[in-house]
């Protein structure tokens, strides 16, 4: 492996995010998340991932017996910030089912949910975006891939898995979106 | 900390015209907020949000991540283009500001 070593810390310096703020936006949040269906460009909440950046996110509000309150400000927000899979799709772009040409492969059954190696291969022309989706996280949209022109539409990565469930990979082509997924069963889920 | 992001460039095919496959390990704890330490209280949310891959001035890669990957996240994938000796750099930026950038040259 080549080494150079640059390594260098930019900024060290949190963001001035309060805890209080986060809590006041919740109202605006439930709004964009029962809207989320029929997002446009138009609605645009303050509120942005602020919440997901305050420690304890996952497990403070899990325990609380709410998932993450949703927050937009446009599209790709929104998916994120998604607490089902429905959620997260619709935010997407709504999805095709896949003819085939997407390969999405993991494995079928994993101790460790921790790390779930997954590994997307898109035949679909115009490839632009790939996603991960885990249907049963608490935000099942994990990672986004944006592909420029000049790379191939294959990614490989790690995500956590919190119990039993399928896996989706979503791809964004310049003209659709289109889905397949694969079922995985986890032994020891990955949220912890 | 200058290992913090390992990656490995290299040709797929030296004979072929450049395909290059990119391997990023980026070590970061990529917190949860779910797990508890010792003393039984909750491990504050530590992610990376935003990882770009670039050869030289252009970016081949970017990802927005979310505390459900993996700790020490791993990423591979090829970019057409590259040519032995090029830069290959990675910036990655997590939820409390902070920023790491590494660079390597394609083998």
């Amino acid at each position: 492996m080549t080494t150079p070593r640059r390594t260098f810390v930019v900024s060290a310096a949190p963001p001035a995010e309060r805890l209080g703020a986060s809590l006041a936006e919740r109202p605006a949040e439930r709004l964009a998340d029962s809207l989320s269906g029929s997002l446009t460009n138009s609605l645009t909440v303050v509120g942005r991932r602020t919440l997901l950046t305050q420690g304890g996110a996952w497990g403070a509000l899990a325990a609380c017996g709410f998932g993450q309150a949703a927050h937009a400000s446009a599209g790709p927000e929104l998916a994120f910030d998604a607490t089902s899979l429905e959620a997260a799709l619709q935010a997407m772009g709504g999805h095709q089912l896949d003819s085939g040409q997407i390969i999405l492969s993991l494995p079928e059954t994993v101790d460790d949910g921790a790390f779930v190696p997954v590994s997307v291969t898109s035949h679909l022309p115009g490839t632009r975006e790939i996603s991960i989706v885990v249907e049963k996280n608490p935000n099942p949209l994990v990672v986004q891939f944006t592909l420029p022109e000049g790379t191939e539409s294959q990614v490989s990565t790690r995500v956590k898995v919190a119990e039993s469930c399928r896996v989706f990979a979503v791809v964004r082509t310049d003209e659709k979106v289109w889905s397949t997924s694969r079922a995985v069963q986890v032994q020891r889920g990955g949220c912890g | 900390m200058a290992e913090n992001i390992r990656i490995r460039a290299r040709l797929v095919d030296p004979q072929e015209t450049g395909l290059t496959e990119v391997r990023v390990l980026m070590l970061h704890p990529m917190e949860t907020g779910l797990r508890k330490n010792e003393a039984g209280d909750f491990v504050p949310a530590h992610y990376i949000t935003q990882v770009h891959v670039r050869h030289g001035e252009r970016t081949v890669l970017q990802a927005r991540m979310t505390l459900a990957v993996s700790q020490d996240p791993l990423l591979s994938f090829r970019f057409r283009g590259g040519r032995a000796g090029d830069s290959v750099s990675v910036h990655w930026t997590d939820n409390r500001g902070r920023q790491m950038h590494q660079e390597a040259l394609v083998a």
